[in-house]
């Protein structure tokens, strides 16, 4: 399996709106930390772009990146980060799952399904629990709508 | 004059693209490098690559900064257009407008269909005509 892997650092100075930018798009990225400034995502044409510009604003801002393209050579060590990254996301599946019942309008169900394609964004490894919020949330919305028929 | 970027365009490049030919430079001609490729010696401007003075600002999309380098441009529907493109490019996705994701897609798909970068640019056109289009009204 190919990774993708960003080495930075941020400039010395201290927290400023750059740096906070930087560490949320690391955030929403959902990257793998290997070690404190360096991370690594799954290797697609998007993960690369993403990196490619998160590189540009750390060196805008005076710090410094690199980006490599690579692979691991301990299956153990690369099931172990498959695993963290399929378990980021499913977390956040199960949180959507469990509280699909206590939605009670369609205005908190729209929220819902815009936060599951939110997380689908990150979804690197296509967890087969997307299928299931998924279809939670559409019986939700079925339910919603036979009571809107009544 | 000749503007370059580099080749396999995507939803940022297509839209920057549609931006100069229709506000900037009627006249553009674009020209495709390789990825990474060198500069040097390259006649033309060069956009949305790393580095260059038309490219990603402050963590926001290229479209953005040509909207700002060329402020003559004062198009409402073009900051309409300019958050949907930094959504569907830039990450920055905390309030996406609803087109950007759908926007992103084609756009990604588009290159893959047609045979090379140039043909991309001008279906592209039409696709961001028709978003500004319907925009505006």
């Amino acid at each position: 399996m190919k990774w993708i892997m960003l080495i930075y650092k941020l400039p010395k100075s201290k927290t400023s709106a750059n740096k906070v930018s930087v560490w949320r798009k690391l955030k929403r990225l959902n990257v793998y930390p290997l070690q404190d400034s360096v991370c690594i995502l799954p290797y697609s044409e998007r993960t690369v772009e993403n990196f490619e510009w998160l590189s540009e604003e750390i060196k805008e801002m005076g710090g410094e990146a690199t980006l490599w393209e690579t692979a691991c050579l301990s299956n153990y060590e690369e099931e172990r980060i498959n695993e963290y990254f399929l378990n980021q996301t499913n977390k956040q599946y199960l949180e959507i799952i469990n509280a699909v019942n206590d939605v009670v309008n369609v205005k908190q169900l729209q929220s819902m399904w815009s936060l599951m394609n939110r997380v689908k964004a990150q979804d690197y490894l296509k967890s087969p629990l997307w299928i299931e919020v998924k279809g939670a949330l559409q019986r939700k919305a079925q339910e919603f709508s036979r009571k809107g028929d009544e | 004059m000749k503007w370059i970027t580099w080749e396999n365009v995507g939803v940022d490049r297509i839209a920057c693209a549609w931006l100069i030919k229709k506000f900037i430079d009627p006249k553009a001609e674009f020209e495709f490098i390789k990825k990474g490729a060198d500069l040097k010696g390259a006649e033309g401007i060069p956009f949305d690559i790393p580095g260059v003075t038309l490219s990603h600002k402050r963590g926001r999309c290229t479209f953005c900064t040509i909207l700002k380098e060329y402020d003559h441009i004062n198009d409402p529907v073009l900051n309409q257009i300019c958050d949907i493109v930094d959504a569907a490019d830039a990450l920055n996705d905390v309030l996406p407008p609803p087109e950007a994701a759908g926007l992103e897609v084609i756009f990604r798909g588009l290159r893959k269909v047609v045979e090379d970068d140039r043909k991309a640019l001008e279906v592209g056109y039409i696709v961001m005509e028709s978003l500004y289009k319907q925009l505006s009204e």
